[in-house]
């Protein structure tokens, strides 16, 4: 190894070498009997000044020999380690952090002293002489964020395998040389290669959590002396890996909520005592992987929220109306210290209390697709926050859409729902909204809003996609949706960063580049609103109460918001009698029938209602309002609501009654979709039901048989082949079993990658056809084509 | 052949005969996959992929002409200062050497191209900027951060 590469380790290394001493010290200051604690402070000095003289740092190594003195000192019993003594030490470590910059801006340590290491290197000597020293002060920012070490450090497996793999790869390569084209083995094996490759990869890029939490001990040692409390930091699940990016951005977040513990959390002593707690509270840091994600929580055992102060706070700052808070849980009130200028601290200091803090923390942990919550667990018993955040930034899942002839991808955490556009869309004024279970969302056009950062009127038809972001919700108008799958970002590159409307960019398998759309800030710049907290969203699904809509049917009545798609001026021009009597209402050039329709003389709305995929009208005189009411409230029958005797309807009756005399839609069957992911059923279901289908989704081949079982008929079945439990091959061979009642249904295989082998093991199962997920128009093809030959 | 002289490409764009420097130029290629990037600053019409690299298009005929261009069917990969671009042009002509006195300051009232260009080169009679990636790359910039900071 040479000179400079040790001398670029060593500056590399610095700062994680420091904040390791630092940690040292902070341990050892708790539990000065601890020998063996102190041994390792004196060894890492040593080394340090060793390392330093080495290197011929002269400035570096005087400073580490005056501390290891003042340690040395200590070690041999002549001096005891007194809080001065370590913040002295501290202060060292600063002073050679000074230095190091120096030295990286420079190439060379400058020989001149500055004056405050010189008042350093006195108060150091004084110190280990057992004299009486002041503390320098240092020109180091209060709080420094550990600057990211640009060595990355890999683990030599990684290494190992990426060899392995290559050298698999290139046997492939040979292979492809010798046949001059690929076969169906040799493009298995190359698919499975590369993906190990990426894995492996992106393995390599992996860090231990605990780089984002080295610097605490100092920052909490240092708080907690200043503000006078008695605190101690422990940590648990350090060793938790995750992607280097990841760990950059959470570090601050992280070490906004330690502070808040400190600033809002802990109590003095005398009060902790008084609370029948230990007089010294407890920070706790852990870190442990969940699912593709890494959760981190930071608690504290100090007095916890006060639910009080904050819905107070709130009020008085606006950020929620009397009427919201009213409604909110526990947990939602507490969540209110996330939005944006909250800060219940008295008094504006160092540590907190400025209002940017937690905002600013739940923003940069949005801004990678991760979540903060506020959890208190009982009154006076501490605070727990939790953080969710991806494992990775470098796969992002993603959802591949089509606007206005282009192609743009949006990060799948962002995406609620897929839905129909037609009907749906109203204006308030001039600005698009999108009615959408019970609520009107904004429209955003794709890719106008984009560039217009306004709400746009889009085309006729196509979809819509539900996006949301940070209590932001709205619908975006998009012509289509081609794949879901997981994707690799890359950066944008610099002259289009200013745009701060994209995440990153992706190639997409047929090499075209394509933008990944930042949902929370085109949301944000196109002016959608902040919801005030989750409640307005969450209320109603709440297990206890339900949102329901009143209405005069000549008494009043009520339905679940939910199952009222829209509500529109009656028209007597749009009632059409069928020749045997049935009554219709002509609804977007659909006839709907109309239930209940002797009820209502002289109507004056209309609601269209919605179950799965029936729609029913049904007429009213006026709408009275929507209210929440507790849940067993809103099951059919008579109930007092709002003070006025109404009646709960019975959503199943209205629908049964229609589907005996529904004959007349224009109905292209039943197909039963089974599908182990709810996100890809959302997607598939209102194309199926666009194309007139009637859809019925079962989410495992458990319940798709128990439907079997239980006397369900379908014109036709399309199964997913990779599920958990039983898989579609299973499915087919039950499906097409001797006596099965649904042996003669046809029966279609979707697959996210069907390879001519797989196709013919589906074949041999059962299947009769096999379409790749999302070629959406070959799916329809392939239906109308088995239709017509059933 | 003079030592200090240098090979110079021409191209056109928007109609116009411009220069570029062979050392600036990494390779040219025929259409790339490309795909429209809304809200890019102008002059930007969106990325390529180049065998895996992402690059910023800029449309050549929009920031010499002021118009968007509608044939552009050539990209030059071109480097300024270690940041890679395409440049999308219509056509890609001859290498011309020019030595360092022929290439002269921007004449006075200087049009439109003067955002691309501080040198003219005159050839076959024709008066041709000689694209400067640096100037062109950060004149782009400075306009985004305008308009970005716009209200």
């Amino acid at each position: 190894m040479r000179l400079d590469d040790i001398l670029q380790d060593f500056l590399s290394e610095a700062e994680e070498r420091f904040q390791a001493l630092e940690a040292q010290l902070v341990t050892l200051e708790r539990r000065p009997e601890d020998a063996r604690a102190l041994a390792e402070v004196f060894r890492a000095a040593h080394s340090l000044k060793g390392t330093c003289g080495f290197l011929g740092f002269r400035r570096l190594g005087d400073l580490a020999h005056a501390a290891e003195d003042l340690l040395s000192q200590v070690r041999g019993g002549a001096l005891p380690l007194l809080p001065d003594s370590v913040s002295l030490l501290l202060a060292a470590l600063d002073g050679m952090r000074l230095i190091v910059a120096e030295i990286k801006s420079s190439g060379a340590e400058p020989q001149e002293i500055p004056p405050e290491e010189q008042a350093l290197r006195a108060a150091l000597a004084a110190a280990a002489e057992g004299q009486s020293f002041s503390l320098p002060s240092l020109p180091i920012k209060a709080g420094r964020a550990a600057l990211p070490a640009p060595v990355l450090r890999v683990q030599s497996d990684v290494f190992d395998n990426l060899l392995a793999l290559s050298g698999e790869i290139a046997l492939v390569r040979e292979r492809l040389k010798v046949a001059n084209a690929i076969d169906a083995a040799g493009a298995a094996q190359f698919a499975q290669l590369t993906q190990n490759l990426q894995a492996e990869v992106l393995r390599g890029r992996l860090q231990p959590v605990m780089e984002a939490w080295r610097s605490l001990p100092r920052l909490v040692r240092d708080l907690a002396a200043g503000a006078g409390l008695s605190v101690r930091l422990e940590t648990e699940g350090g060793e938790t890996l995750l992607d280097r990016q990841v760990l950059d951005v959470i570090r601050d977040p992280i070490a906004h909520l330690v502070r808040n513990c400190l600033s809002h959390g802990l109590e003095p002593s005398k009060n902790r005592r008084a609370a029948g707690k230990p007089p010294e509270g407890v920070i706790y840091l852990s870190a442990r992987a969940a699912e593709g994600q890494v959760v981190i929580t930071v608690s504290d055992d100090g007095r916890g929220f006060d639910l009080e102060a904050i819905r107070q706070k709130a009020l008085a700052t606006g950020i929620a109306t009397a009427a919201q808070i009213a409604v909110l849980t526990d947990v939602q009130v507490a969540g209110l210290v996330f939005a944006r200028h909250f800060s219940t601290a008295a008094q504006v200091g160092d540590m907190a209390g400025r209002g940017v803090g937690l905002d600013a923390a739940a923003a940069q942990l949005a801004s990678i697709g991760g979540t903060i919550t506020a959890m208190p667990p009982e009154t006076g018993k501490g605070a727990v926050f939790t953080m969710r955040v991806p494992l990775t930034l470098a796969m992002l899942p993603a959802v591949l859409v089509t606007a206005g002839k282009q192609t743009f991808v949006l990060p799948r955490s962002a995406v609620l729902r897929f839905c129909r556009r037609d009907g749906a869309v109203q204006y308030a004024g001039a600005r698009p909204v999108f009615y959408h279970e019970g609520v009107h969302l904004p429209l955003l056009s794709l890719p106008l809003s984009l560039e217009a950062a306004a709400l746009v009127p889009p085309h006729e038809g196509g979809f819509a996609v539900i996006v949301r972001a940070e209590r932001m919700t709205a619908a975006l108008a998009i012509d289509g949706i081609l794949w879901t799958g997981d994707i690799v970002v890359k950066p944008v590159p610099e002259i289009l960063q200013d745009t701060g409307v994209y995440l990153g960019l992706a190639l997409l398998a047929n090499g075209a580049p394509a933008m990944i759309v930042d949902v929370r800030r085109l949301l944000a710049r196109c002016g959608v609103a902040v919801q005030a907290e989750e409640a307005a969203e969450t209320a109603p699904h709440s297990a206890d109460m339900q949102r329901i809509l009143t209405f005069d049917l000549g008494g009043l009545c009520a339905l679940p918001v939910s199952v009222v798609e829209t509500v529109q001026r009656f028209s007597p021009a749009a009632l059409h009698t069928a020749q045997d009597g049935g009554q219709y209402y002509a609804c977007d050039d659909k006839l709907l029938p109309i239930c209940l329709s002797a009820a209502v003389k002289d109507p004056a709305f209309v609601l269209i209602l919605r179950q799965d995929t029936q729609r029913v009208c049904l007429p009213c005189r006026t709408i009275s309002g929507v209210v929440d009411i507790p849940a067993q409230d809103a099951r059919p029958g008579s109930r007092m609501i709002g003070g006025r005797p109404a009646d709960v309807l019975a959503v199943e009756n209205l629908f049964v009654q229609v589907d005996e005399t529904s004959g007349a839609t224009d109905d292209k069957g039943r197909i039963l979709l089974i599908d182990d992911s709810p996100f890809f059923c959302g997607l598939l279901t209102p194309v199926l039901e666009q194309a007139g289908y009637r859809v019925e989704v079962a989410a495992d081949v458990a319940s798709a048989l128990s439907l079997r079982d239980h006397g369900g008929r379908f014109d036709l079945i399309i199964s997913d082949i990779e599920m958990p439990d039983m898989d579609g091959l299973a499915f087919a061979r039950a499906v097409r079993a001797e006596g099965s009642a649904w042996r003669e249904t046809p029966l279609l295989a979707l697959s996210a990658h069907a390879t001519r082998h797989d196709e013919s093991r589906g074949r041999a199962a059962g299947f009769d056809d096999f379409i790749t997920k999302f070629d959406r128009t070959k799916l329809l093809v392939t239906l109308s084509n088995i239709r017509q030959r059933a | 052949m003079n030592d200090t002289a240098a090979q110079y490409l021409v191209f056109t764009a928007g109609g116009i005969a411009c220069a570029i420097a062979v050392s600036a130029v990494r390779e040219v290629a025929r259409e790339l996959p490309f795909a429209p990037v809304p809200a890019a600053p102008r002059g930007v019409a969106g990325i390529v992929n180049l065998r895996g690299h992402v690059l910023p298009a800029l449309d050549m005929a929009c920031l010499l002409e002021g118009t968007a261009s509608s044939s552009a069917a050539m990209n030059i990969i071109a480097d300024a200062g270690g940041t890679f671009y395409s440049l999308l042009v219509e056509t890609c002509g001859d290498v011309v050497i020019f030595a360092p006195e022929k290439l002269e300051p921007l004449p006075a009232g200087a049009p439109k191209w003067g955002f691309a260009a501080q040198k003219i080169c005159r050839h076959e009679n024709r008066i041709m900027p000689v694209i400067d990636m640096k100037r062109l790359a950060d004149k782009i910039a400075a306009a985004a951060q305008r308009q970005g900071s716009a209200p």
